[in-house]
């Protein structure tokens, strides 16, 4: 398998770690894990890019395609543990400043509760 | 001197990641460094990834070519195909600022190959058409 996703359930949020490649041949499996998790009303998002070898302009397209709905309804999707190369084609789209990006997870986590108190 | 490598497949998705893996290595071969080699790979994974989609409309008995040539002073990788041709008027690269104010989707591809590469550039010879991506060897890329 060149994709597979686990999620987990974490201090009130959704942790979606995918393990592989993101391209136009395994985005509909990033894209609907997200779409799912909107339909649940889940809107506080981080994606852990710990095991995610690639992504292409596919997996970004997936991520816009939910962002208006999830920050619609005070949500967010944080990005955490990318490695350079995947931080690399969100930064040369300017998709940096789109998204808060974080070196680990438990501060993508606790991001969130900066979010509450707004 | 001028080297040429070839590979030919089915115009199928499941063919992408084979079809990045290549041109990494064939980056690494004309001295790029993996860094640079990475960024050349994803160049042609939308390349190739627009040909099936757009060109091809998803037809998996339609083939693509990617043809590399490494001379001293670049390397060039054609994405070559028969099926409808893009000219580069058709090309509009989008205003990116306005993109993700309106949380748009699609045509990201365009963007980053023009933003990695040296040159994006469409044309055709006959009945073949194509999208050539040029990076300038040298010591900004290489290892």
């Amino acid at each position: 398998m060149e994709l597979t996703i686990t999620i987990e359930n974490k201090e009130g949020t959704v942790v979606i770690y995918p393990d592989g490649f993101i391209n136009a041949h395994t985005v509909n499996q990033f894209e609907e894990t997200l779409q799912n998790l909107v339909k649940e009303k889940q809107y506080r998002l981080i994606v852990n890019g710990q095991k995610l070898q690639y992504i292409s302009s596919a997996g970004l397209g997936a991520l816009m395609g939910v962002i208006e709905e999830i920050r619609d309804n005070d949500g967010d999707i944080h990005l955490c543990s990318l490695s350079e190369s995947v931080f690399n084609v969100f930064d040369i789209l300017g998709f940096t400043e789109l998204y808060e990006i974080f070196d680990e997870e438990a501060p993508a986590i606790r991001a969130f509760d900066r979010h509450n108190r707004k | 001197m001028k080297q040429f490598f070839n590979v030919d497949f089915a115009a199928d998705t499941i063919f992408l990641k084979l079809a990045t893996d290549v041109t990494i290595s064939m980056c690494r071969l004309a001295g790029f460094n993996d860094t640079t080699a990475k960024d050349i790979s994803l160049a042609v994974d939308e390349a190739v990834t627009n040909t099936i989609k757009h060109a091809y409309h998803f037809d998996k008995t339609k083939r693509i070519t990617l043809q590399f040539t490494i001379t001293e002073a670049e390397l060039t990788i054609d994405i070559r195909h028969n099926g409808i041709p893009i000219s580069d008027t058709e090309i509009h690269l989008p205003d990116m600022e306005e993109y993700m104010k309106q949380y748009r989707k699609g045509g990201l591809g365009i963007v980053l190959m023009t933003r990695i590469m040296d040159s994006v550039a469409y044309g055709s010879v006959g009945d073949i058409h194509y999208c050539r991506l040029v990076m300038k060897r040298g010591q900004r890329h290489a290892n």
